[in-house]
Order: C-alpha cells, then structure tokens, then sequence
C-alpha cells in the first residue's frame, strides 16, 4: 500500500548519499556493502541539513521543494561522475575477492566447524532483524522523549509544512536531524502514520550493521567480523534503539561510523574516508546536544593520528587538519548559529542549567557513586549482554599482545567518553541522571552513544586468523592497486 | 608486555576439542552456580526464564535484572566464566600443551577460546528469552488496528484525544483546568501524551493564533459544575476525568 511512499522516502536520500560516496571517492573503488550502508547516514543527513536550511529561509517543507532539488543535486552528481569515470581509471581500496587464503585448504571437520559457526551467526542475526522489523513497523511511537520532543516536533513541522514554532516548542535549542528525517517520512507518505515513520530506524540499524560488518572485514575478515556483529546484537539497549523512535540511535550512529571512517583513512591514506568521518562528525551534531561534545573528542582522535602520520608532510598534515575541521565545525556551528543569531532563544534558566559547570569540593564525594553507577551498569544490568565483560577480557589480551594504532585509538576514544562523562557528573548538575536517583533514564542511553566502539576493540584485540580459520580471504590490506602506477597514490 | 609467541595455525580438531571441553568445565561451573544459589539446575533454568532481562516495550531507558537468592545474574554469569576460564587454562596448560607441542596455545588463544565460548553460551540463553519478549508482543500488538495498538500502551489519555480529534471538525484553541498537579508524574505524562495525540486539532504545548473557544477539564472533580452555561461538552472519557467542552455560539464551527 505504502511501497512507491516508501520508496521514495529510503531510495532518494541512499541514492544522494551513494552519489556523494562515489564523488568523494572518485578514483577510488569501495566495498560495495560499506558504500551502501554509509549512503543512508549520508542521505539521511543531506536530507535534514537541506530542511535545516529550507526552514531558515522560510521556505514549506513539501515533497517538491525537498526531493527535486535533491533530485536535480544527484543529476548534476551523477553527469560529474560520468564525465570523471571515462577519463581516469579507478582504483582498487581492496585486494581481489577472488584472493585465496594459501592455508585454507578446509578437511571436513573444519568444512563442519565453518558451516555451523555461520549458521549460528546468521540464524542470530536473522532472528533479531526480524525482530527489530516487526517490532518498529508494528508498534506505534510511545516512549517518552519521542512524544515529548522529537516526534512532536516533527509532528507540527509535518501539519504546519515549516519550523516556524520551533521557539514556542519544548526543549528548542535541541538539533533537529531526526525531528528532521521524521518529518521527511510523513511527507513521503503523506500522512503522520504513528508506525511507518519509524520505519527510518530498522534501516538504520541495517544501514549501521553493514558499516561495522565491513569496517571489521577489512580490518580482520570475514568470520571475525560475523562475530563482532553478533557481539553487537548482544545489547537489549542498541536493539530496543532501533525500534523506538528515540535520538539516540542516530547519536550511535553517525559517532561511531565517523570514528571508523577516520580508522579507515587511516589504514588507506584516502583522504574520502577523512571527509567522510567529517561530515558524520558534523552530522552527528545536529542529532543531539551532545553531539557538539562528540565533534572535540573526534577532533582530538584525528589529531592524535594526523600528528604521529608517518612520511606525511607538514603541508599534507594541514591539509587533512583542514578536510577534518571544516566540514564538521562548519555543521556543527551552523545550527548553533541559528539557535543564538536567528532564533535568538533564551537559553539562562533551560538546557544549560543541566551543563552548567560547578565545582566544590563537596562533589568528591559523587566519585564513588559515579564510579559505581557506571559499574553497575555496564557489568550487571541487562542493557549491554556481556560486551563489557568481553572488554575486561580484551583488556587482558591487550596487555600481553603487540599494540595497533586502530586498537590504541579505540581505547582512548573509549576513554574520552567515559572521561567526559564522569566530569559531566562530577561537576554538573546532570549528577542526578547520569549517577543519583535518575540515573536509570539517562545513563544507558548515554552510554549508547559509544556502545559499539567495544565490540570493535573486542574483536581487533582477539583478532586471531588462524584461531577462527573460517575466511576464504586473505586478511584485507589497503594497498592501492593500480594498472597505471601514480605517485598520488596515497594523498596523506 | 608483549606476546612474542609466534602465531601458528591451529587444527580443527584442536579447536573443536578447546571448544568442548571449554563447554563442559563452563556447564560443570553453571552447575556449581546453581547448588551456590540454592536451587536445582531444572528449577534454576525456570527461574531465569522468568527472571532474566528481556526485550520489553517500557524498558527503553535501562534493561533492569532481577536478582536471584540476592545476586544479579550476570555476577553469577561472570563467576561461570571467571571459573571456565581458570580451570580451562589450568588443563590445556598442564595438560593439553605438554602433549601437543606442535599446536602451542598462548594466553591470548585461551582467553578468546573461553570468552567465543561464553559468548555463544549467553547468546543462546539470551535468545530463549527473546523469544518470549517477541511472542508476548506479537499477542498484544499483531492484527489490531494502529489506534487499538496505542490504546493498548497509552490508556484513557489516547482514547480521549482520539475520539476528540474525530469529533472536532478545525482546530480549536483551549484553555486548560486541572484538578492535580501535572508537573510530577503520572499526570506530567498523561498531558504530554495528550499534547501529542491532540495535534494538530489541538495545541497544549505552546500557543497558536485565534480565539480561545474551549476547556479542557483534566481530572477535575465533580467537572460538571465547572462547565460554563454556555458551553456544552464535545467530548469526555467515561468516568469523565477528561472532558471537552466547547462553546456553545461556536459549536458548529467546531464539532461534526
């Protein structure tokens, strides 16, 4: 009843977001599953950052005036690529798939221990996507944020066709990315569905899946990879996430993706990978508020790696500082520009009363209860499965095991969080919903924001490719391979 | 410190025979956890399936575990694996590594074994009560209509806002009266569920343009007496702690 709707609403903003994948990327070839599933994050994001924009000039938000100049946008994309593909040959980010393993020549029981390793991984996977399916399409939008902020909001953009009460709205200093795509899911559909406008979730999840499956796959292959995906699964909290129409899912998403995109330029050398991690970075900041604290934390990780660069040049390095800065900084302070020049909010006495920094020496006595709260949670409630477990086992490994850069900076990502929220309950009165008698609604939700960097530090850190010998493939290198050789070849 | 042990390919017998014998010192460890907790192993696996967290449509803050014999499950989930892990590396050391000098296992290789063991185990527990989340789900959401699904969740505040919406013919500006204090919980929530339901017919969370032509009466007691003369009620929920009047000049401007 709804498929040509629905088309529309998933299939333009994936288009534009694989138009612009392959623009950036131009020259390059990327796995075909990480170019899919980053396309929608990217679409997603072009798409509320034009109503963003559309809003600001006032203009309604209907079908025509969001999807044909997007249309019109991906035309002119799509003519540059025609044009760049028949002049220069692209080059390959990854090795042959047809590349054989020398060793894995399988015996039965090996051929056995392959088959029933994949059938429990997919038949897990399988199990819990049907779930998240059903669940978001059949269940309408209940949970208390969304009726309170952000499905509300998108309800009155979608029947007013503007932002014009955005001021009069609760809480309207908060980024308006998912109010943003809900609104756009109405509109394709026509109508406010209390269920189908969730419909942008499972997709996101699928969407997030993919980028962690292939990040993974190039960084181990591909059974490591299944497994860090099942580790994934393993949380009720990132499940549930894909079903409610909350902001932290798509908080989860774009932090995490832009930390493995810059782990990715990383590994290449390709400059697309940074751009991209930049624009999720900035992406990321018009979701939720805390997005603005996530754009410096990422920024020190790219710092971290963009000074310690081997064989790069002064130059190059402030090249990338200027690809990584710009495009992040410049959507992260673009929303708040508005909120303080345009919308001109008064701000004293609302959200920055919860982020006020304050600090006596009474507050020492918080660091138990912090530290407690964060244990508790992470260890012995039921939101995370055992991924923190598997993290303090990790751990061990890490210790006694040659260190990679990909593992270090996972760490210190991991540690820059909890630092900040431990300073954020230290110092502000945010206490009372991160470690006093509020914590259970806030802090889970908190921790989601960075949940899947532990499976990602789990399964770099036991990464074994003769433990698990079930990959056909060899380990996956960045090698750029090219018939004409390029000096450019790794634009550092 | 680092590991300098060479990383050598291991058989697939070796890795299927670490696999077992990882299950059964977990399974021996699960059991021990059971006689610990005070309960039989048949009785205990009834027990989690009741007690142990599950997918459920109001937990979306936090996954709370209920706690058996005074412990939080996972905490005996840890001290299975802290003893698989143990005793797993006691026997492949002494006994296993002696033997089979051409497939030597570091402490790395010990610790995934035992943790991709454990894993599979709490993912396949996990699952079963999955399961039940799903089916208990599909009974009270599968072949109903959307407003019977937000019905189910929500209560009287959805039924009220529904049927007021399909009465009203145009938006409707309202003043609000309410017989309690709707800035604390439950009544907080009650309102903003009407705020969401009502829109676009009518507006609780901010103000909209135009004559104010109704009231809304929220858990007002004895409401009757409060309704002006000339207003007449458009709507109200049947033990009338909701109620809509509207005013009766403007009543066919506004109600079918």
């Amino acid at each position: 009843m709804y498929i040509d709707n629905i088309l529309l609403l998933l299939g333009l903003p994936t288009l534009l977001g694989y138009a612009l994948l392959l623009l950036v990327f131009r020259g390059y070839q990327l796995p075909l599953l990480l170019t899919l599933s980053a396309s929608y994050g990217v679409g997603m994001a072009v798409i509320a950052f034009w109503m963003f924009f559309l809003g600001v000039c006032q203009m309604p938000f209907e079908l025509g005036t969001i999807a044909l100049p997007l249309a019109g946008f991906l035309l002119v994309i799509g003519m540059i690529l025609f044009w760049q593909r028949s002049k220069n040959e692209r080059r390959t980010l990854m090795p042959s798939a047809d590349a054989p393993m020398k060793e894995a020549k399988r015996d039965k029981l090996s051929h056995f221990i392959v088959i029933t390793f994949y059938v429990l991984i997919l038949s897990y996977l399988a199990l819990n996507t049907c779930h998240i399916f059903w669940r978001a399409l059949n269940m309408p939008v209940y949970t208390w944020d969304a009726i309170s902020t952000s499905a509300l909001r998108a309800k009155v953009f979608f029947y007013d066709r503007s932002m014009k009460e955005l001021s009069n709205l609760p809480h309207a200093s908060y980024p308006l990315l998912v109010p943003f795509i809900k609104t756009w899911a109405a509109l394709c559909l026509g109508e406010w569905h209390e269920r189908l406008v969730k419909i942008l979730f499972p997709f996101g999840y699928i969407s997030f899946l993919g980028i962690t499956f292939a990040f993974l796959k190039i960084m181990t292959n591909r059974a490591w990879a299944a497994l860090g995906i099942a580790i994934l699964i393993t949380s009720n909290m990132f499940l549930i996430h894909a079903t409610i129409s909350y902001q932290d899912f798509f908080m989860m998403y774009y932090t995490c993706s832009a930390i493995m995109f810059l782990l990715l330029w990383l590994k290449s050398g390709c400059r697309g990978f940074l751009l991209t991690a930049s624009f999720f970075t900035g992406a990321g900041s018009f979701v939720k508020l805390e997005g603005s604290a996530y754009v410096l934390i990422i920024f020190v990780l790219f710092l971290v790696l963009d000074l310690t660069l081997k064989g790069a040049t002064r130059r190059e390095k402030w090249l990338n500082a200027v690809f990584f800065t710009l495009p992040s900084f410049a959507l992260m302070l673009s929303y708040h520009a508005y909120k303080f020049f345009i919308l001109a909010l008064d701000l004293e006495g609302t959200e920055t009363a919860k982020t006020a920094v304050t600090f006596e020496l009474s507050h020492l006595e918080r660091v138990p209860k912090i530290i407690y709260a964060f244990l508790e949670n992470m260890f012995l409630l039921g939101s995370w499965g055992v991924a923190y477990m598997l993290l303090a086992l990790s751990l061990v490994i890490y210790a006694f095991k040659k260190k990679s850069t990909e593992q270090n900076l996972l760490l210190l990502a991991l540690g820059l969080f909890f630092t900040l929220y431990f300073f954020v309950a230290l110092c502000t009165a945010s206490y009372e919903w991160l470690a006093g008698k509020v914590r259970m609604a806030g802090l889970a939700r908190i921790l989601l924001h960075f949940y899947p960097l532990v499976p990602l530090f789990v399964i770099l850190t036991s990464y074994d490719p003769f433990l698990i010998p079930l990959s056909k493939k060899k380990p996956v290198s960045f090698t750029p391979v090219d018939k004409k050789p390029n000096k450019k070849k790794h634009r550092r | 410190m680092e590991d300098n042990t060479p990383l050598y390919k291991i058989d697939s017998k070796t890795i299927l025979a670490g696999a077992l014998l990882f299950s059964l010192v977990m399974l021996w460890a699960w059991l021990f956890a059971c006689y610990q907790l005070g309960y039989n192993p048949l009785e205990l696996l009834g027990q989690l399936r009741e007690r142990i967290y599950k997918i459920e449509y109001n937990n979306f803050n936090e996954f709370p575990v209920k706690k058996l014999a005074g412990v939080y499950l996972l905490s005996a989930f840890y001290q299975v694996v802290g003893t698989t892990l143990f005793l797993g590396l006691f026997i492949v050391t002494i006994f296993i590594n002696p033997f089979r000098p051409t497939q030597p296992i570091s402490l790395n290789r010990v610790i995934t074994i035992a943790w991709i063991v454990a894993f599979f185990f709490f993912a396949g527990l996990q699952q079963l009560h999955r399961f039940d989340a799903f089916d208990s789900e599909i009974h009270q959401f599968a072949g109903k209509t959307t407003p019977k699904r937000i019905e189910s969740i929500m209560g009287k505040p959805f039924t009220f806002a529904y049927n007021c919406s399909r009465a009203l013919k145009k938006g409707l500006r309202v003043y609000k009266r309410s017989g309690v204090d709707v800035s604390k919980d439950p009544h907080m929530t009650y309102l903003r569920n009407l705020a969401y339901y009502f829109y676009p017919k009518i507006s609780l969370r901010f103000e909209k343009e135009g004559p104010v032509d109704g009231i809304l009466y929220y858990l007002v007691d004895d409401v009757d007496k409060f309704i002006p003369e000339d207003h007449a009620v458009a709507c109200a929920n049947e033990d009338r702690s909701f109620v809509l009047s509207v005013s009766k000049d403007k009543w066919n401007e506004y109600v079918y």
